[in-house]
This record gives structure tokens, C-alpha cells and sequence, in this order.
């Protein structure tokens, strides 16, 4: 009967082993950051970093996002102007792969990531799918830590997300933008530009940056 | 022996079961009004338009076999009511964006959305729930409704699960704590903002 009770008891210590949820590093930019592609216009200066390298995206996301075919870009916006303000919104960042800058109909274009905690297709529930289907017994212990790592990268990738916002003059804002597929295991960055749209709120004039992320 | 071998297969069944068997678990959150830093009132006549979507917005997430759903959407309309009020001369409440298109004296429109909320919670009762809500701020000029300014603001707040007798006290410590937050950094945001200083679009 003791055996019994020792073998419940150290199945169940396997069972929760690795069940808590650390919060996921805060993110620090590389100094200098030597993978940043930059371009100016119009007196706005945007500095694109992406993140290739699956150890970095481990680090600030807690997933391999470039096994999953996530594309994830830390963004940086300078608004060098005396007099304009910007307006910066996600849904003007696109991906254009292969070569699709010059070829702009439409029908190349990657969308940006739906919002996370939205709908089915948010990047974590894209990684791990619903956590607790087929779930049972003690079964149902171990979905429920990975439940909570689950959730945690999903708040993580939405507190880490820019924000949208009117740049003032002299003002400047970062944050990470995610695009959703790109080819899961490669360096998605190859011959890809992400085009950018940027409205000044008074004239209603837009500007536009292309901005190559091919080496 | 045959007894107690009975009653820790029993125990075993019963986990097993309150693991698997699900249920969904309402809750309406309230939150306190954050105490804001005294600032200038931005010399704007405002139509906050407080809509069907804020009033409705609801925190959904699961665990385990559960799912929760908190309704924020009465905190959500106080906390915006709240802040506009500390930061414009004037604020009229208006229930959509046509009704306040329709107020002529209101010079901006101002338009609060839930955008989305996560929250992740650990397994253990000494681990910290995480929350992070983030709500989109829009002023249109009235008359033209072009976009004068913008901001998301995104609020975070931890706080301990806690144990069966704590869970309840501790969560709405954790929504105080984010309704807190999110005051203030929208507070801050429209203090800040140059394009709501004067009163030329």
C-alpha cells in the first residue's frame, strides 16, 4: 500500500514538474543594432530589426517563431519634423516577399497577424493549437501547465506589440509587428521589403517607405 | 488494505474527473475610480462616444477544462467617463460615432475601444496571474472626422493567484491594479499630446 501511494505521489511530482509561468524577458535592443534596416522620408525615419534568429526570438518570445512561421520585427519610428504629426498603424505595415516592392498588386502581400486573443488564427493559439483537446486524467495536469505557458506567450506577444499612435514632432515609438505565414524553418527575410504607410494628420498626405530586409 | 486501496483509486477517479469536466463561470468586474494627478483641462468640448462594443467587451480565457468570461465593459465606460471628464473642459456622453458627429457644439470626438485582453495564470497558488488590456483612443474633428490623434495603451498588473479561500479577492485586486494602470497611462497620454493643447485641428 505505501509503494502504492509513493509510486501516486512521485508520478504526480512528474505530472507538475515545469508547471510554473515565468514572466518572458523584457525586450533590450542590441547596441549598436547591427541587424536594423532603416530608411527616412518626408522627415520620418523608420529603423526595421527582424528577428531571424531563432535563440533571439526564444529569448524575448518564449517560442522557436521561426520554426512556426512567424515573422516578428521590432519597429522603431522618428518623427524629425518641426511641424507634422504621423499617423503609425499596424495595418499600414505589409510584408512583401520576393521581390514583390516592384509588383504591387496586391496578391503577394502577407497579412499582418490578427490581433493576438482574437479568433482562432492569433500566433500562439497557431503554435499550440487549443491546449486542452484530448485531454484527461492526469493528462489534464499536464495541459493545464502547458495551458499556462500557452497563455502567458500569448499576453507576452500582446504587451510587446507597437502600438498604434499619432507621432508628434520630435517624438518617437517602438514595438514589435507580426506577420503570419511566412515559410516555417527559413530566413524569411530573403528578398523581402516591408512597405510602409504613414498618413500626416493635417494634410492628410501619405508617405510611403519601402524598406528592403535582404541582407 | 482492500479499503484503503479503494479509497486512493476513488481519489484518483474523482481528480481525474474535476480535471476533465467543464464548465463556463460568468463574472461581472467593477473596479474603483483611479485617483488621478491634478493637470490642466484640455480646451476641447468632447463627444465620448461610449458604445455597444465597450459595454459588451468581455475577458474570455480557459483553465484547465473551464472557461471564464469577466464582463468589463461596465469598469471600461467608468473608467473612460472618469478620465475624459479629469482631462476636458467639457464631456458630453453620446452612445455612437453618428450621435456625435450630431453634436454641434462638441468640437472633438473621442472613441474608447477594447481592443483585446490576455491574462495568463499559473499553476500554482503562489504564482502570479499576469493581465495585460489594451484599449485604442481615436479623436476625430468633429466636423471634418479626420483623425487628430491616436493611441493604444496598453496596461499590465500581477498579482498572486492566491488559494480557493483568496482567488476571488486576489483577482479583483489584479483588475483594480490594471483599471489603475490603464487610467493612468491614458491620463498621461492625453495630457501629453500636443495635438489635444489647442483647439485648431
Amino acid at each position: 500500500m505505501n509503494q502504492l501511494i509513493i509510486v501516486a505521489f512521485a508520478s504526480l511530482q512528474l505530472f507538475l514538474a515545469g508547471c510554473s509561468t515565468e514572466k518572458i524577458t523584457d525586450y533590450q535592443p542590441a547596441s549598436p543594432p547591427v541587424s536594423e534596416r532603416t530608411a527616412q522620408a518626408s522627415g520620418v525615419e523608420v529603423a526595421l530589426d527582424p528577428f531571424v534568429d531563432s535563440q533571439r526570438t526564444k529569448q524575448y518570445f518564449d517560442i522557436d517563431a521561426v520554426a512556426e512561421g512567424i515573422a516578428i520585427v521590432h519597429v522603431r519610428v522618428i518623427n524629425k519634423t518641426a511641424d507634422q504629426t504621423f499617423l503609425v498603424e499596424k495595418k499600414d505595415f505589409q510584408l512583401l516577399p520576393d521581390g514583390a516592392a516592384g509588383d504591387l498588386t496586391g496578391d503577394k502581400k502577407i497579412e499582418r497577424a490578427p490581433e493576438p486573443g482574437v479568433g482562432p488564427a492569433t500566433p500562439a493559439s497557431v503554435l499550440f493549437g487549443n491546449p486542452f483537446v484530448g485531454s484527461g486524467g492526469f493528462g489534464g495536469l499536464w495541459s493545464l501547465s502547458r495551458s499556462s505557458k500557452f497563455y502567458e506567450i500569448q499576453r507576452n506577444f500582446t504587451d510587446k506589440e507597437m502600438a498604434d499612435a499619432t507621432l508628434s514632432p520630435g517624438q518617437s515609438m517602438e514595438g514589435f509587428v507580426y506577420f503570419m505565414p511566412v515559410k516555417k524553418g527559413e530566413d524569411w527575410t530573403r528578398a523581402t521589403t516591408i512597405r510602409i504607410n504613414l498618413t500626416e494628420t493635417k494634410t492628410r498626405q501619405m508617405t510611403t517607405l519601402n524598406i528592403p530586409l535582404s541582407h | 488494505m482492500k479499503s484503503m486501496r479503494l479509497i486512493v483509486q476513488i481519489v484518483f477517479v474523482v481528480l481525474a474527473l474535476s480535471l476533465t469536466s467543464g464548465c463556463t463561470h460568468l463574472k461581472t468586474v467593477s473596479a474603483q475610480p483611479t485617483a488621478l494627478p491634478a493637470g490642466q483641462l484640455l480646451p476641447h468640448h468632447v463627444a465620448l462616444v461610449l458604445d455597444q462594443d465597450l459595454a459588451n467587451y468581455k475577458n474570455k480565457y480557459s483553465r484547465g477544462e473551464d472557461n471564464f468570461v469577466d464582463a468589463l465593459g461596465v469598469p471600461l465606460q467608468d473608467y473612460a467617463r472618469q478620465v475624459a471628464a479629469k482631462s476636458f473642459q467639457q464631456v458630453d456622453v453620446v452612445p455612437s460615432v453618428e450621435k456625435a458627429a450630431a453634436l454641434a457644439s462638441a468640437d472633438l470626438i473621442l472613441i474608447p475601444q477594447a481592443v483585446k485582453s490576455d491574462i495568463s495564470i499559473p499553476v500554482w497558488a503562489w504564482g502570479n496571474d499576469n493581465l495585460t488590456l489594451v484599449v485604442k483612443w481615436t479623436a476625430e474633428d468633429r466636423a471634418s472626422q479626420n483623425t487628430v490623434w491616436l493611441r493604444t495603451i496598453t496596461a499590465n498588473a500581477s498579482e498572486p493567484m492566491g488559494s480557493v479561500f483568496s482567488a476571488n479577492k486576489n483577482q479583483r485586486i489584479l483588475y483594480q491594479k490594471v483599471f489603475d494602470d490603464l487610467s493612468l497611462k491614458t491620463y498621461n497620454a492625453f495630457q501629453t499630446a500636443p495635438e489635444l493643447r489647442g483647439n485648431q485641428h
